[in-house]
């Protein structure tokens, strides 16, 4: 792995986590199992950075679906389904550009979360599998990648409600990597409500 | 409400920085083109057997030099007798000093073979005698091609060959494409859609994933699979393929950049033979090189890979 700065972050992540549990007793913690439901969607702009082509962005958007199962300020597994789309990339001056990729996207995640601003402030981190094709063409691929984000619940946790997210992913296309940031934006359902601890 | 104007306020927070990395990235989105742009086109119609000749060919030729040197390219065209193997590869080689930041472009329209061992070649002029014999010694196949290419100092290559059987001239690469290579309901299968396609593999597609590096390689756009033969036809006064490539360069233009991508000639020009030769030829039949009955459906393919390169300017 060339770029280790998603590693790096999963560690700090790992590191932190248990520190701010121990830290944030004295907030108003849950400690119920819920199960949340969310459907969203987001922008997102990639950084394509191929050796003989060079720095280039592609910008995209993205329909998310995810399930996720929370004990506490813990999310214990957070799968997830994105349907996306991302367009060709500007043209560079000798006439190179990226292609521009659509596929379907199955995520798997664990988080943490604190409470910020009287609101709830989770990061997520985790991996995906992606399978794709590359826009206009017959000709089709499939990737993993690492994934990245922090998330934040508007509105009351119980029931109904909205949430803004600001994703990352690192794609992994062999050698070439290429980083991505979104803002996502969607609703969610949590059941049961959970039981104030 | 006093939380919702908090978190309206992180929200805010949230969006300017997606504005702050969106804007980052405007040089990135790329500009004019200002490198120089080389074509190389030929066209073989008279070939100097006189049953193996064909009609459109070197017309194909000329109305791609025509469209070419209109999006700004320097063309050399050779046809019929002239467009022998031993000019190709020297013309290839007479490039051999262009810039490293340049576009060169090969095409050619005639005759296409494939041979018991599944290779696939291009018929130059002196590929076939007087009397029909094959001159096997002039035929080009991949490697040989591959090798002519090697000269040239640049990483901006585009081959676009309208003849039967091109389609063994492209490579996936790390990915894998799902259009047959004997397209047709009669045949070898139609291409099913990117997801069920991608899913049936996807096993082989990840670790194939492993292998891609992002680097340069021509890319090569064939009229046909390497199992299935091109048409000319005199309603179109063209190749099939060759017409529909030349309309993307005033219609293909997918995204309004005001350049039309190998990608985007290739959906295009994809999307039109399904539409308007496929649909009609998709029961008839005709004799391949092996003898095989092949049905007259076709489509054209494109090679692999992350990149893609301006062919046309509007």
């Amino acid at each position: 792995m060339k770029n280790p700065f998603p590693v790096a972050a999963l560690l700090i992540l790992a590191a932190i986590a248990p520190l701010s549990a121990q830290g944030a007793g004295g907030h108003d913690q849950q400690e119920g199992v819920v199960i949340r439901i969310e459907a969203g969607g987001e922008g997102r702009v990639a950084a394509t950075n191929a050796p003989d082509t060079g720095l280039l962005a592609q910008f995209g958007y993205a329909g998310d679906f995810g399930a996720s199962l929370e004990y506490g300020r813990i999310t214990v597994f957070r799968f997830g389904l994105s349907l996306f789309r991302i367009a060709p990339s500007g043209i560079s001056p000798d006439g190179q550009l990226y292609r521009g990729w659509e596929g379907t996207r199955f995520s798997a995640e664990a988080g943490y979360s604190w409470e910020v601003l009287h609101t709830r402030l989770a990061v997520l981190a985790g991996g995906a599998l992606s399978a794709a094709g590359y826009s206009g063409t017959p000709l089709v691929f499939a990737y993993p990648s690492i994934l990245l984000g922090a998330k934040l619940d508007l509105g009351k946790r119980e029931g109904f409600g909205f949430w803004l997210a600001l994703p990352l992913e690192l794609v992994i296309r062999g050698s070439l990597l290429t980083p991505s940031a979104s803002l996502a934006a969607g609703i969610r359902w949590t059941v049961p409500s959970g039981r104030k601890g | 409400m006093r939380p919702r104007m908090r978190a309206g306020t992180l929200a805010i927070h949230a969006a300017a920085l997606c504005c702050l990395v969106a804007a980052s990235s405007c040089s990135m989105m790329g500009g004019d083109i200002t490198a120089p742009r080389y074509a190389l086109v030929y066209g073989v119609s008279a070939y100097p057997f006189a049953p193996d000749q064909l009609s459109y060919p070197s017309i194909d030729a000329a109305d791609m030099k025509a469209v070419l040197a209109g999006s700004g390219y320097q063309v050399l065209s050779r046809m019929d007798l002239d467009a022998s193997s031993t000019n190709i590869v020297a013309d290839i080689q007479s490039l051999s000093g262009v810039p490293s930041n340049a576009t060169v472009l090969v095409y050619f329209s005639g005759h296409g073979t494939l041979d018991s061992n599944g290779t696939t070649y291009f018929i130059p002029a002196d590929g076939i005698d007087s009397s029909g014999a094959f001159v096997r010694s002039a035929w080009m196949d991949p490697a040989r091609l591959s090798k002519a290419l090697a000269v040239l100092p640049i990483k901006n290559i585009i081959v676009i060959l309208d003849t039967c059987y091109s389609g063994g001239f492209v490579q996936a690469g790390s990915s894998s494409d799902s259009a047959p290579q004997n397209y047709g309901p009669n045949d070898g299968g139609v291409t099913p859609d990117v997801f069920s396609a991608a899913m049936g593999k996807f096993g082989v597609l990840l670790a194939a994933n492993a292998g891609e590096t992002g680097k340069a390689a021509p890319i090569v756009i064939s009229a046909a699979g390497s199992r299935e033969l091109s048409y000319e036809t005199a309603s179109l006064a063209n190749g099939v393929f060759t017409h529909y490539l030349l309309e993307s360069a005033r219609n293909g233009d997918d995204n309004g950049d005001g350049y039309v991508t190998t990608t985007e000639a290739y959906a295009y020009s994809s999307k039109a033979i399904q539409s308007k030769w496929n649909a009609i030829y998709s029961d008839y039949y005709t004799s391949g090189s092996l003898n095989e009955p092949i049905f007259m459906d076709f489509l054209p393919h494109i090679s692999g890979g992350v990149r893609d390169l301006v062919l046309f300017k509007r």
